[in-house]
């Protein structure tokens, strides 16, 4: 496959805007798609004979967030002060009804299970087919859309002002 | 299989509603899910709102502002650019020589196919000579049928220089000419004319 100068930068920005929404931390997003890339370099024989660039990235950097995940579950979450008392910029005077319905998505997101939301952000925000959302997070296609209909119910109570089940977090 | 609302018209399994909210089912499926959302407005709510979840998710991803790239990022898609560009020139350098390797075979074949075509000329030519050579050696060598050989007669030059002819002449051996015979028939020991020499001896001569 042929590849184009700027192409990977468009897949990179893909990937920091993904990886901002999963780990819903910018420093953690650009670290993590950092590490993908070295990883990307590392393995270059191995890259060298993908077809589907995007695709290859988007799994790398979900092996490297369920890596983290397990390491952040070990020893627990670390935030700033900074982070702790910024306030979220999306409320706003102006136009406040569609950024409010954001903010609930964005916390709606942020309830959601890590694999539910690894799985909404791969077939809602990327775009990609559940038969390659499968193939990223390396689970069977049901899986895939079970825990994308889970997601999406879920979603859907947040938004619409409803408690968010807490044991829907527990499932994998 | 689920049912969505108290009014359900048509029972649609929920994964189909999903891969027609995410773009992933074939035209003619679509057409019958939304034959069936016309039908049924709990479902259509469902589908709407699957598709403003969907929506809002990339608006979200858009408003927020991406920061620069680190140097140290820039630098690592520097390099993995690079690599990839390589990886291009290489598939275009296996491409070139792919499309070498079969001109040179058309080629190839063509030289051979052509040095086939020559030799079977070559082959039927000799296969005409000796078609030749036997019908002329045939005739000769069957008892029977064989045919008088003629004879070519010596080749002699049209024109032969006076005192060439005259040398001949004088060398040639003495031939009787054949003499015929008042009946007819060829006499070959016919004696030929000798003439008359008269010698005169001087008058010395006749004393001794």
């Amino acid at each position: 496959m042929a590849h184009k100068k700027g192409d990977l930068e468009k897949e990179i920005d893909g990937l920091r805007r993904y990886a901002r929404l999963l780990t819903r931390n910018p420093v953690d997003a650009d670290d993590l798609v950092q590490d993908c890339l070295t990883r990307a370099l590392e393995k270059w024989p191995a890259i060298a004979q993908v077809t589907n660039l995007r695709r290859y990235l988007f799994s790398i950097l979900h092996n490297l967030f369920i890596d983290g995940t397990r390491k952040t579950q070990r020893r627990g979450t670390v935030v700033s002060i900074d982070d702790a008392m910024t306030v979220a910029p999306m409320i706003q005077a102006e136009a406040q009804t569609p950024n409010l319905e954001l903010c609930d998505l964005r916390d709606g997101l942020a309830k959601l299970p890590e694999p539910q939301r690894e799985v909404v952000l791969l077939i809602g925000l990327s775009g990609f087919t559940y038969d390659e959302a499968a193939e990223i997070t390396k689970c069977p296609v049901g899986t895939v859309m079970s825990r994308l209909s889970r997601a999406r119910k879920t979603l859907r109570t947040h938004v619409a002002g409803d408690i968010i089940d807490i044991r829907e977090r527990k499932v994998r | 299989m689920k049912r969505w609302g108290h009014n359900v018209t048509a029972i649609l399994p929920e994964r189909l509603l999903h891969g027609y909210v995410d773009v992933l089912v074939s035209p003619s499926k679509r057409k019958a899910i939304e034959h069936a959302l016309g039908r049924d407005r709990d479902m259509r709510e469902t589908v709407e709102t699957w598709r403003s979840q969907n929506a809002n998710l990339r608006l979200l991803a858009l408003l927020e502002e991406l920061p620069p790239m680190s140097l140290e990022m820039q630098g690592t898609v520097y390099r993995l650019e690079g690599r990839l560009r390589r990886r291009s020139s290489l598939e275009f350098l296996r491409v070139a020589a792919v499309v070498t390797l079969l001109i040179v075979g058309a080629a190839g074949t063509a030289i051979l196919a052509q040095s086939q075509l020559t030799e079977t000329g070559v082959l039927a030519g000799l296969a005409d000579d000796a078609a030749q050579a036997h019908r002329v050696f045939s005739r000769q060598l069957t008892w029977g049928q064989a045919e008088p050989v003629v004879e070519q007669p010596e080749q002699v030059p049209a024109q032969v220089p006076a005192t060439a002819q005259a040398t001949l002449e004088a060398n040639a051996p003495e031939t009787a000419e054949p003499a015929t015979s008042p009946r007819g028939d060829t006499q070959t020991n016919i004696q030929p004319e000798v003439p008359e020499v008269t010698v005169v001896l001087p008058d010395s001569a006749r004393d001794i």
